[in-house]
Order: structure tokens, then C-alpha cells, then sequence
């Protein structure tokens, strides 16, 4: 207890100190979006626009082809009424110069699109302003025409260059002014000259409209199927109701059109929304869905059962692939299995057969039993999944990855998305629990590295010119190896550095495999297990440079003396993990070979304040973060390794202390700890006790001694 | 970077300074709050005047008149629309206004739109008035003075009232027009109105659904009973009613009401009340007035209201006498 005070300092800090070395994930691996259907926006919080970018390109093709697309988007969607009338009056307003569409629109070509802009820009402003129940009009209107007037114009022009366009402007018009039968009449006259495309759709969508209007349901629903108008279909049905489910409202269309396109993306948005497992509820608990999101879900496999029940025309590979998911969300993994294996059996479409293609592979990891059989299965699985990664990736993909995304668990890219989520989020925890850490680690570093090595001047910036490495030590391989046993990194660095099968040789060729790196890592393990001899071997193996390029060098982490009991600056070289490991394993060799018992006791007490340090204080000598839980969720300052350190250390001190035969020896062993009371109460004689005297000026110096020993053994008296 | 922003700021005052929408206007009130001018109100869903009206207008020199311009009735939230109050029975403009008669827009705000008009999701005091100024610009009403929001406000609903009233008055100011309301018999009582003037409402004076009522439309003592002799708080004009209904009844019970002669829908046993102000009454009415309000034999009397039909029951020159208050 003579050196409680230190110890119990050490515990305090342990348990506040927060020091950033590495990044922590954000979000698990299991959190990513694997439920896929390409050509379909990233993010479920996207829109789905395609008119508006179908709209720009058919202008480019009415206009000029180089003019650049974001150009004629500013133009036609966000361009007032104001700025097109100042171009109509030949002028070149500030926010427009520049713009290669106002270009064009001023030029001899572009009168006619220009007066169709005015017109169309009339047409939206007040039929917006229609909608408010208080608008009335007012001479300060920025409008040309009234909407009878832009209705009148736009009917005139239907045949012109322009006239699909002023076609829905016209129907448009005469919609929000209530002339159904005029637009009825109207679209009979012209439909014959208004090509297919999107323009033809979105005024078939007001022609059904009208029609709906007058009564003619039937005829209103195929023209709304025929313009891909689902919102407008559905209100055909009595039954509709605006406030119902969206799982309703697919049950509906459903029943009138059930291989309708839509379905895609209703199913998508449902599931992509509710996909990540681990989200906070409204109570902030972690990791439940919310009770409507159960019940849309229930709601949707209950209509994915009565799809896939049916004979109806219906894309049943994709009721399948989603009847598989919802099942695998509600934990029910073999039943997950047979509709994948009806979805597979449906599959026509290639991106969708890839799709279930990786949903095989994540059924498979969830439901297979973990032998040589799967782990061929799996190498095979691997191997489609790299090509793909490789297949699809391309510009935009690089140039918009950052490391931040892979280390957050961020879905991105979805070919490495996906084999990051099976490996990291179902193989490999499966494999550790098995005991086959090698495989979880080989798995996991090519989980990690197999997009960035795809970037290699990303991961070089990383390693050798950034002050920090935000990703070799915040990966999920790092993380991985940081929870697991120094045998299981010897054994996992054994097979990397020599790759026996095929196998290993792939997973090799898409890791990151640095034999500094891994010495790195099993020598700080060594350190963190007390192995200091292995230590000294492992890191003896690490190159200079190396050392150089870690964080814990770069931030300084490694400046604080490991044997000193107070803070003091420690002048180690670049090895300083290197040098500590020799001078522990120095240490504790004179331990076994001393014979007077002061100086074994004296090596031991240095020993023990190197052991409590390398978990204190000096962290950085056997760990890579400190304050963070990764996702292992591994805490080091509350873990085994700390623990048993801390003991080891008091038992070397209580051995030690009561190994002393001088009495100039124990006191300058307690001055260390200063004990400064018990030098003066158990030690006056000695020099300790005379210095102590003439630099404590008063007695509550003695007193932090008492303090330290009440809070470790608060019975004493 | 402070004085960028002055300086960006005195730039915008500037503009504003300049600019022509917002302006005074100057007004005909005389200096002691008195206005006069024969006045009469139009309160119909269309502004169409057949000739008998337009020579009305013309022969007795009516300087004001105060149109109807739309209701203010409380709506269905639905999910094409958020607001709570919505305008209804918007006037049609048929034909242009007459020449030389001031107009003056009277918006009608129902009690139940009372209660949602000072929801914090709108600003109804701005929607309106601006709606106001739009009908008022697109129509060409001519310079207008002054608006009037007419409203049955009660003890319970003053305090929301008076609260949009001064919202709608701050909004109509820096155009140098004037804010009126209609005042009640037994409003007279309560508090004033933050607003320019009043117009004092001498009809509806009796319940019209009650079968022993002798004519709902005005009843002299009860009149006499409300007005105390008092000065009121605000400058007053007086509207005084011409116009007549029928009020249909069947076992003492309201049915409604017939603006002519009813011919159908009636059944034996049913009663029809035929209510009408005679001159008589009228010029007993005036007296009352005269005699009881200080000031009010130099106010503006506003006839309620133009209608060929209601009006040929009295005589150019007894019209001329209400008008003149002789």
C-alpha cells in the first residue's frame, strides 16, 4: 500500500484520459445499404428526377449539342421571369453572363426557345399563384399573359418547332382554368404530331387528368399507365385515399398494373429507408427499428407474399429478391433463403440477378456452416464480388472516395459496400467466435484495403506525407487486429508474410501486407501482453522509417519518460517502443539474475512503474488510441490486459518493499512515491528523511500519503 | 465591413425612399373628423349597376361607395391547402366603377374566421390587405382612401379583433389610407376600435329568427336604448338601411329568408313576415341619431344598400332628405 498513491493516480487518469491517436468508425459494417437495384438514386433522401435531366438533354438536342447541361438547367429551371425578359429585351443580365444557353437564347437561333421560356415561365407562375385560394391578380404581376392567354398562345404553337413543349403548356394552362373538354378536344387534334418521350407523357398525365374530370375513368387510367403517372392512377380508385400506407398504395396499383415499372424504386425507397439495423428510436435507444417502420415492413412482405402467391404479370424476381430481405430482416434467415432461391430462379434482368447475386452471398454467410466446403464457396464468391468491384469502378467513384467513408462504414460505392457489410459485418465476428482468427483477419484486411489499393496515391499521402494516417490505424483490419491476442497477430502475420493456397494468395493480392507494419503491430501487442523478450524481437524487425511514419511518433504521444513516477520528458530515439521493450526485457532479466536484495528490489520497483506507465501515462507504448471504443467495442483502459498489468505491478511493489535490508535503499524507494510521511515516520535517520524535511515546509505534504491510502483501503483507520 | 453595411443600408432606404408603391395620399377627412358626402354600400357578389342604379348614383351626388369586396370564411385544411381562413363570395367586376365616386372596399370577416385569423402559420393582416390592394389595382377602383373590415366581433373575440385591426391599419398606412370598421349598436359600449373612423350600423337591430319580432331589420327603441348621449371614441358615419326582405316561417320557426315575393316552397299554415324601413322611420331614426350622438347631424349617412329594387320604395326627394339629414 506504500505506493497506493501512485497507483490509485494512475487508475483516475485511466479512466478520464482521453487522447485521440486514431479515428474511430462511425457506424458498423452491418449498417450498409445491401439492398440494391441499380439505376436507381445512392441515397433514399435523393429525389427521383429524371424529367427534369431528360429535359435538359432534349433541349441540348433543340439547341446547340455543345452547350454544357448545367447551363441549360440554370436556364430552364432556375432563371426568373425577370432575367428571361431582360435577355428577350437583348440585354445580358449579371447572373447570366457566361451561361452558354443565355447565349444561345439572345442569338438568331434562339428567339423562338426564348418566347417559349416566357410563355412557359408565365404558365408556372400563375398556376402556382392560381393554387393559393388568396391570390387575385395584380397589374405588378411579372407576367405577360393571363393564363387564358397562355393557354390561346401555346395551342396556336402546338406545331411548331417547339410544339411538344407549347403542347403541355397549353394542357397545362387549361387545366388549372378548368376546360376539360377543351383539353380533350385539343389533344385529339395534335396528338398525332407530339413525339414519344417524356414532354408526350407529362401532358398525356393532364389529358388523363381531364378526363377523369368528365368521367372517364377507364380511359384516364390507361392513358395515366401510358404516361407512367402512378400518383394519378391511383386516384382513379375509389378506394384511394391520400393519407394511406405506401404499402397500401402499392397494393392498389398493384391490382391494376402489376408489372408497372414504379415498383422498383416504392420497394427501394421502403427498403432502403429501413435497412440499417442499428438506428436510434424515438426513445434514443439503439438498434430498433421504429414500430410504423414494423409495420410497413409486415405490411410489405404480406404484399410480397401475395405477388409472389399470384399469376400475375409481375416482376417476380424482384418481389422475390425483396421478400428475401424483409425476411432476413426479421431474422428469419432459411426462410430468407427460399425466396432468394425462387428470385434466382425469376432472375431475367442482369442488374438485378447481380443484386440477388450478392444477396446469395449474404444469406450464405448467415446461414452456412463455417467448414473448408464454405470457405471454397466463399473464395469463389470473393472472386465474382473483386471482379465486380474492379468492373465498375471508375472516375467518379475515385474521385469522390475519401477514407473517412470507408472507416465511417458510409455506404458509397455499393460492389465494396456489400463486401465490406457480409465480411466485416457476418464472416468474420463468425469466424473469431469459431476461433479462426486468421481467415477474420485475412477477410478483414481485404475488406479494408481492397478500394483503397485501387487509389494507391491516396494510401501513399496517407502513409508518408500527411502529419496524421487517418487510415492504417482506423481501419477495421487495424481495429480487428487491436482486439485480438498477440498469438492470434503472430499467427495471422505467419501466414501473410508466407501465403500457402490460392486462397491466401488472393486474399493477399487485395490487402495491404507491410511486414513493418505487422512486426509493428505484434511487438506493440507483445508489449500490451508483457512479452517484453517478443517485443524486443518483433520491433527489432520494424525499420526506422517506419517508426517514423506511425501516429503515436508523429503526435508526440511517446515523449513522456515510461520510468519516471512524475511527468518528465523522455529522450528516446525514433524506436522508442523498440527501446522501451529492451529496457523492460533488461530489466526484468537483472530481476531474475540479481542477488542483493536492495538492488533486486530497487529493479523491481523500476520495472513495476514501467509496467503501470506503458498503461498510463506512456499508453502509446502498447496502445493506438486511447479514450475511443472501436467497433469491437474493445475498452483497453477497463480491459484484462490493464488489469493484469496493474497487479503485476502491485505485486512487484509489495514484493519489493518488503525485500529491503537498508533502510537508505527503502527510503529512497518510498521518495519515489512520495511517501514522504512514511519516510519520516518508518525511515528518520536516513538522508531520504532529511531531504524530505528540508523541502516540506508543512504537514499537509505528509497528508496526500494518508489520502492515497483511505481511498484503496477505505477500512483502515 | 461596418461601414459596407451602412452604407448598403442607407442605399436600400434610398431606394425605398424612392420607390412609388407605398406613398400618403391625401385624404378628405376635415379637421374635425367629420366627413361628408352622400355614401351608399354595394354589397352583392357582382358589380354590375342597371341604370335605374347608375342614375341613383348620379342624382343624388353619391361621393363613397363602400363595396363589398369578398368574405373571410374559415376553410377545410386539406393537403392542397394550409391556410384556416380562406376568401369567399369574391365580388365579379362586370362593368368599370362609376366615374367620381370614391370606392371604398369593405372586406366581411365571419366570427368563426375571427377565431383562426391570428394563426401564427399566416399572416392573414398581410394576405388580406394585399389581396385588398391587388383587386383594388387590377380593377382600376381609383385612389383609394380607405378600407373598411366589417366583422361581429363579440367581448370574447375583441381582444383578436382589435389585434388584427392594428396589424391591418400598420400595413395600409404607408399607402395614406385609412382604416374603418363597422361598429354594432351594443358595440358602442365596449372598447374602441384601433382603427381611423367608424361606421355606426343602425339595422339588424332585432333577432331575426325570433317570430314575435316585429321587424328585425330595425326597431326604433332598441335603437334609442343603445344610444346614450355620449361621445363615442372615434369619428362616425352612419348607415342607415333601405333595403327590405321577406322572412319565411313555419311553426314559429325560421325557415329563411326571400328577397322578393316568395311564390314557391311555401305551405299552408306558414307565416311570412315582410320587413321594411318607411321613410317615416327612417327620419325618426335620423332624429334619434341627431339627438343622441354629438356631432352626428354633419356626418355622412351611407345608405345599406344599392339596389334599384330596394331603393324605388322611397322617392328621390326622400332619399335626398335622409342624405341631408332634414
Amino acid at each position: 500500500m506504500k505506493y497506493a498513491k501512485f497507483l490509485v493516480t494512475i487508475s483516475l487518469i485511466c479512466a478520464s484520459f482521453h487522447s485521440f491517436a486514431c479515428v474511430p468508425s462511425y457506424c458498423s459494417p452491418s449498417e450498409y445499404y445491401l439492398f440494391h437495384l441499380v439505376n436507381l438514386p445512392d441515397g433514399p433522401e435523393k429525389e427521383f428526377n429524371l424529367n427534369s435531366h431528360e429535359n435538359c438533354l432534349l433541349w441540348q438536342q433543340q439547341a446547340y449539342e455543345t452547350i454544357p447541361l448545367d447551363d441549360i438547367y440554370l436556364v430552364v429551371y432556375k432563371y426568373d421571369l425577370e432575367t428571361l425578359m431582360a435577355l428577350k429585351s437583348g440585354s445580358m443580365p449579371k447572373a447570366a453572363r457566361g451561361n452558354k444557353m443565355a447565349k444561345w437564347l439572345t442569338g438568331a437561333y434562339g428567339e423562338d426557345a426564348l418566347d417559349f421560356l416566357i410563355l412557359a415561365k408565365n404558365c408556372e407562375w400563375l398556376r402556382c399563384k392560381c393554387q393559393s385560394p388568396w391570390y387575385y391578380p395584380s397589374k405588378k404581376d411579372p407576367v405577360r399573359y393571363s393564363l387564358n392567354e397562355v393557354a390561346e398562345v401555346a395551342r396556336q404553337k402546338s406545331t411548331d418547332y417547339y410544339g411538344e413543349r407549347y403542347a403541355l403548356q397549353a394542357v397545362r394552362a387549361m387545366t388549372t382554368l378548368c376546360q376539360y373538354e377543351e383539353i380533350i378536344r385539343f389533344w385529339n387534334e395534335i396528338e398525332k404530331q407530339i413525339p414519344d418521350g417524356f414532354l408526350r407523357q407529362m401532358a398525356l398525365s393532364y389529358v388523363a387528368g381531364a378526363h377523369v374530370h368528365l368521367g372517364n375513368i377507364e380511359l384516364a387510367k390507361s392513358m395515366y399507365i401510358m404516361a407512367n403517372d402512378m400518383k394519378g392512377l391511383l386516384e382513379c380508385d375509389l378506394r384511394y385515399h391520400p393519407d394511406m400506407s405506401r404499402v397500401e398504395k402499392m397494393e392498389l396499383l398493384y391490382e391494376v398494373y402489376p408489372d408497372c415499372p414504379d415498383f422498383r424504386l416504392k420497394l427501394w425507397k421502403i427498403l432502403g429507408k429501413v435497412e440499417p439495423d442499428r438506428k436510434w428510436d424515438d426513445d434514443w435507444r439503439w438498434g430498433v427499428y421504429r414500430e410504423d417502420e414494423r409495420v410497413e415492413i409486415d405490411q410489405l412482405a404480406v404484399l410480397c407474399d401475395r405477388v409472389l402467391n399470384e399469376n400475375a404479370k409481375a416482376d417476380r424476381a424482384l418481389w422475390a429478391y425483396a421478400a428475401t430481405y424483409i425476411a432476413h430482416l426479421k431474422g428469419d434467415d432459411p426462410k430468407a433463403d427460399q425466396y432468394l432461391k425462387m428470385a434466382e430462379r425469376a432472375a431475367k434482368d442482369k442488374n438485378l440477378e447481380d443484386a440477388i447475386k450478392v444477396m446469395r452471398i449474404y444469406i450464405d454467410a448467415q446461414t452456412s456452416t463455417y467448414d473448408k466446403a464454405y470457405e471454397q464457396k466463399l473464395f469463389a464468391q470473393l472472386r465474382w464480388l473483386q471482379e465486380m468491384i474492379e468492373k465498375d469502378i471508375d472516375k467518379e467513384v475515385i474521385d469522390g472516395f475519401n477514407m473517412y467513408q470507408l472507416s465511417g462504414c458510409y455506404s458509397y460505392y455499393y460492389w465494396n459496400d456489400a463486401m465490406r457489410c457480409i465480411l466485416l459485418g457476418t464472416v468474420c465476428p463468425k469466424l473469431i467466435k469459431q476461433g479462426n482468427t486468421t481467415l477474420a483477419l485475412q477477410l478483414a484486411n481485404m475488406s479494408s484495403y481492397t478500394l483503397p489499393n485501387e487509389i494507391p496515391a491516396m494510401l501513399y499521402k496517407y502513409r508518408n506525407k500527411c502529419s496524421f494516417n487517418y487510415y492504417d490505424y482506423s481501419c477495421h483490419f487495424a481495429e480487428m487486429m487491436d482486439s485480438l491476442s498477440t498469438k492470434a497477430l503472430i499467427d495471422y502475420t505467419n501466414i501473410a508474410l508466407k501465403p500457402q493456397t490460392e486462397f491466401q494468395r488472393f486474399l493477399n493480392a487485395h490487402s495491404y501486407i507491410d511486414s513493418d507494419y505487422l512486426n509493428e503491430m505484434v511487438g506493440t501487442h507483445c508489449l500490451r501482453e508483457m512479452r517484453y523478450a517478443d517485443a524486443e524481437h518483433y520491433l527489432s524487425k520494424v525499420s526506422f522509417d517506419y517508426f517514423t511514419r506511425t501516429n503515436v511518433y508523429r503526435g508526440g504521444y511517446l515523449n513522456s519518460d515510461p520510468f519516471s513516477v512524475t511527468k518528465k520528458r523522455w529522450n528516446h530515439g525514433v524506436d522508442a517502443k523498440l527501446q522501451f521493450a529492451k529496457t523492460m526485457n533488461a530489466l526484468e532479466q537483472e530481476i531474475a539474475s540479481a542477488n542483493n536484495p536492495n538492488r533486486k528490489a530497487m529493479l523491481m520497483i523500476d520495472f513495476g512503474i514501467g509496467i503501470c506507465n506503458s498503461f498510463d501515462r506512456c499508453w502509446a507504448l502498447t496502445q493506438y488510441r486511447c479514450g475511443w471504443v472501436d467497433c469491437f467495442e474493445s475498452v483497453w483502459e477497463t480491459g484484462d490486459l490493464a488489469h493484469e498489468a496493474m497487479e503485476r505491478a502491485e505485486r512487484l511493489f509489495s514484493k519489493a518493499f518488503c525485500s529491503f535490508t537498508d533502510d537508505e535503499y527503502a527510503a529512497q524507494a518510498q521518495l519515489l512515491f512520495c511517501n514522504h510521511r512514511t519516510i519520516e515516520e518508518q525511515y528518520p535517520e536516513t538522508l531520504a528523511a532529511a531531504f524530505v524535511r528540508g523541502h516540506c515546509d508543512v504537514y499537509i505534504d505528509y497528508h496526500g500519503e494518508k489520502m492515497a491510502r483511505a481511498l484503496t483501503s477505505p477500512n483502515l483507520p | 465591413m461596418r461601414l459596407q453595411h451602412l452604407l448598403i443600408t442607407l442605399l436600400t432606404l434610398a431606394v425605398i425612399g424612392c420607390s412609388s408603391t407605398p406613398k400618403a395620399r391625401n385624404h378628405s377627412v376635415e379637421e374635425d373628423g367629420q366627413r361628408h358626402g352622400n355614401s351608399v354600400y354595394y354589397w352583392k357578389t357582382a358589380f354590375e349597376l342597371n341604370d335605374s342604379e347608375k342614375a341613383f348614383l348620379k342624382t343624388h351626388q353619391v361621393k363613397r361607395l363602400y363595396l363589398r369586396l369578398f368574405d373571410v370564411v374559415p376553410a377545410d385544411i386539406t393537403p392542397t391547402n394550409d391556410y384556416e381562413v380562406v376568401p369567399n363570395a369574391t365580388v365579379a367586376f362586370r362593368e368599370a366603377m362609376p366615374e367620381g365616386v370614391e370606392i371604398v372596399p369593405v372586406v366581411y370577416i365571419t366570427i368563426d374566421a375571427l377565431r383562426l385569423i391570428n394563426s401564427p402559420k399566416h399572416n392573414y393582416a398581410e394576405i388580406i390587405t394585399q389581396r385588398i390592394l391587388n383587386m383594388a389595382d387590377f380593377h382600376d377602383l381609383g385612389n383609394i382612401r380607405e378600407v373598411q373590415l366589417d366583422c361581429d366581433w363579440t367581448q370574447q373575440t375583441q381582444e383578436s379583433y382589435f389585434d388584427f385591426c392594428r396589424e391591418v391599419k400598420e400595413r395600409l398606412e404607408p399607402y395614406g389610407i385609412q382604416l374603418s370598421c363597422t361598429i354594432r349598436l351594443w358595440q358602442l359600449a365596449c372598447a374602441c376600435p384601433p382603427v381611423d373612423r367608424g361606421v355606426l350600423m343602425l339595422y339588424n337591430t332585432g333577432s331575426i329568427t325570433n317570430p314575435e319580432t316585429h321587424n328585425s331589420i330595425l326597431d326604433l327603441n332598441d335603437v334609442n336604448a343603445y344610444l346614450k348621449n355620449k361621445p363615442y371614441g372615434l369619428p362616425l358615419d352612419y348607415a342607415y338601411p333601405t333595403y327590405s326582405w321577406y322572412v319565411w316561417f313555419r311553426d314559429n320557426t325560421y325557415m329563411g329568408l326571400f328577397h322578393n315575393q316568395p311564390s314557391m316552397g311555401l305551405e299552408a299554415g306558414d307565416r311570412v313576415r315582410f320587413e321594411h324601413v318607411s321613410f317615416d322611420e327612417l327620419r325618426k331614426l335620423d332624429s334619434i341619431v341627431k339627438l343622441k350622438m354629438p356631432g352626428a347631424e354633419n356626418a355622412s349617412i351611407i345608405l345599406y344598400h344599392l339596389d334599384s329594387a330596394d331603393l324605388s320604395n322611397y322617392t328621390d326627394d326622400e332619399i335626398r332628405q335622409i342624405f341631408s339629414h332634414d
